[in-house]
């Protein structure tokens, strides 16, 4: 695979997310996918679970790209998750808010699919956007 | 009087008059009133004709096709002959000749009144062997311009002068054909860094030439090694090493440039292993791992980081967090409070990865909470964060970042935040 159609999955997969079609994406994964994200590693059920809690917690659930970078059989994908929360998330009831975070996604790409990912995501905005955590510095 | 009969009076212009030398047939053939450029009358004809003869005394006119409309005639002509002396002030002699020409005449009571003559005078110049006086005098004031920024750009630190000698879109093509191309702005970096890097930098002129709109210069380079270069971090070594550089001038600035140089005895005299072929991409890897490197040994101590931002970072550096761009000052300040907060802060590089001008690192930072933090007193507690960055580089420099850092975890493992979020 060349960089360039690792970005070119790294597409497909974001059009996958915002068209909510979760057979392409099941696809687009390895079935040994590990996604390392803070705290922990998860397997892609627990992966897909996690994204289908966003999915029910913000329907109109929308990723952006604004960079993407690709080295070896690495792609790193910087974008913006934009949503309204509309549905129980990670513990707060549904608040009507608009969420808008920045995250940083690394796959790590085998025959045409991701086999790992590392992602940061900014849950201290997303929280402060929810009104679960108090804006600015804590005093 | 008929196209026709114009038409054989040019023929015959050029059959009788300019290849047989048969002047006496002017009258006949010329108006009285005849003009072409300064030439007038009889007298002018005649004066044409014979500059043409004495210059070549077989010279050979044919018309190749002719076109007239009314008084109007319009005709290609193809010349041949071999110089005997000089032609409009360029000595031709022995060479062999052969051009075309467009002439527009008007006739007058059926002889020809007026002429106009285009013709390639710089092919004539060229068969010549000669430079015209006009490209000449063009060559040297291009040799000049290349001169100056030498001496004032290169070695006397100038940056400021390129903007009258450097075209805005400057394309600068490498050894291996790469193009450069980021214009003055980006050769302005791209020059303040290898300045940085060598500040006793100086390039000599051993030769230079110039034809048509091209300079092309040959020396060495030499200086002493006292900043990164090419992701090399100094040794304090000096260096020389030549170069040919080929320099294209359009009114007046330089355009592009196409710069061979031996850096590889560069790497030798330095005693380093030069970059790999993903050059760039590693020398930007290179410089982050420097970065990260540098930001690890600054402890809470203001005068490394100021070396660190002196080595590595643009001053128009910008860091895009989440609440916001932040200036290069702005985030001064910020390193700074980080930097007295947790003074043993550690950031180690998981992963690292680039391509073109981006650098992108998963890191994790670990530090202990012993100084005030966004508000909170020093708790003694240690915080373990995921990180990742992506960093642009631009003529060796950081320039840009996008950080994200999992903030949420870490004010929870200080206490700052509970660790489940309210119900």
């Amino acid at each position: 695979m060349s960089i360039e159609q690792n970005k070119a999955l790294a597409r497909r997969i974001v059009e996958a997310f915002n068209k909510k079609d979760a057979s392409t994406l099941a696809d687009l994964f390895g079935p040994d996918f590990v996604g390392h994200t803070v705290g922990k590693d998860l397997t892609f059920e627990e992966f897909q679970k996690n994204m289908i809690a966003l999915v029910h917690a913000f329907p109109d659930y929308a990723m952006t790209i604004e960079d993407l970078i690709a080295e070896d059989d690495k792609f790193v994908a910087r974008w913006t998750l934009t949503g309204t929360h509309k549905g129980e998330f990670m513990g707060i009831p549904a608040s009507g808010k608009r969420i808008d975070v920045s995250a940083i996604t690394i796959r790590r790409v085998a025959g045409g699919k991701c086999v790992e990912g590392w992602d940061i995501r900014d849950n201290l905005k997303m929280m402060q956007q929810l009104g679960a955590v108090p804006s600015g510095p804590p005093k | 009087m008929s196209v026709e009969h114009n038409k054989a009076n040019e023929k015959r212009l050029y059959d009788e008059v300019y290849n047989k030398g048969n002047l006496s047939l002017i009258p006949e053939l010329v108006s009285p009133d005849f003009v072409s450029g300064n030439n007038k009358g009889h007298e002018g004809y005649r004066q044409m004709v014979i500059a043409w003869r004495a210059a070549m005394p077989d010279i050979r006119f044919t018309i190749d096709e002719m076109v007239g409309e009314g008084d109007k005639l319009v005709y290609r002509l193809s010349g041949t002959g071999t110089g005997v002396s000089s032609l409009g002030g360029v000595d031709i002699t022995g060479k062999k000749m052969s051009w075309t020409q467009a002439i527009f005449t008007e006739y007058k009571d059926g002889k020809v009144a007026k002429g106009v003559n285009f013709m390639d005078t710089l092919s004539l110049f060229r068969q010549a062997g000669v430079v015209p006086p006009a490209f000449a005098q063009a060559q040297e004031a291009n040799k000049a311009l290349v001169r100056r920024y030498f001496d004032e750009v290169l070695n006397k630190g100038n940056a400021a002068l390129l903007d009258e000698l450097m075209a805005e879109y400057y394309v600068m093509v490498r050894a291996n054909g790469e193009i450069d191309n980021q214009g003055r702005e980006g050769n302005k970096k791209m020059f303040a860094q290898t300045r940085a890097s060598v500040p006793d930098l100086h390039v000599n002129i051993d030769e230079m030439l110039a034809d048509g709109d091209k300079v092309v210069v040959s020396g060495n380079w030499e200086g002493t090694h006292t900043g990164l270069i090419g992701g090399i971090p100094p040794t304090g070594k000096r260096f020389k090493y030549g170069y040919t550089a080929t320099y294209r001038v359009v009114e007046g600035k330089i355009v592009s440039g196409k710069i061979v140089a031996d850096q590889m005895s560069m790497y030798q005299q330095l005693g380093v292993s030069p970059p790999a072929l993903t050059q760039n991409q590693e020398a930007n890897k290179a410089l982050v791992r420097r970065f990260f490197e540098m930001a690890n040994h600054v402890k809470g101590d203001v005068s490394r980081l100021q070396a660190l931002v002196k080595e590595l970072i643009a001053p128009e550096y910008v860091v895009h967090t989440p609440s916001g761009d932040w200036t290069l000052e702005q985030t001064l300040q910020m390193w700074n409070m980080v930097f007295t907060a947790f003074p043993d802060m550690n950031e180690k590089i998981e992963d690292i990865l680039a391509e073109g001008d981006r650098v992108v690192t998963r890191s994790t930072a670990t530090g202990t909470h012993k100084g005030a933090f966004q508000g909170m007193p020093p708790s003694g507690k240690t915080f373990r964060m995921s990180e990742v960055v992506v960093f642009r580089v631009a003529g060796g420099k950081l320039v840009e970042e996008w950080p994200l850092l999992d903030q949420l975890g870490m004010l929870q493992q200080l206490g700052a935040i509970p660790s489940v979020p309210s119900k």
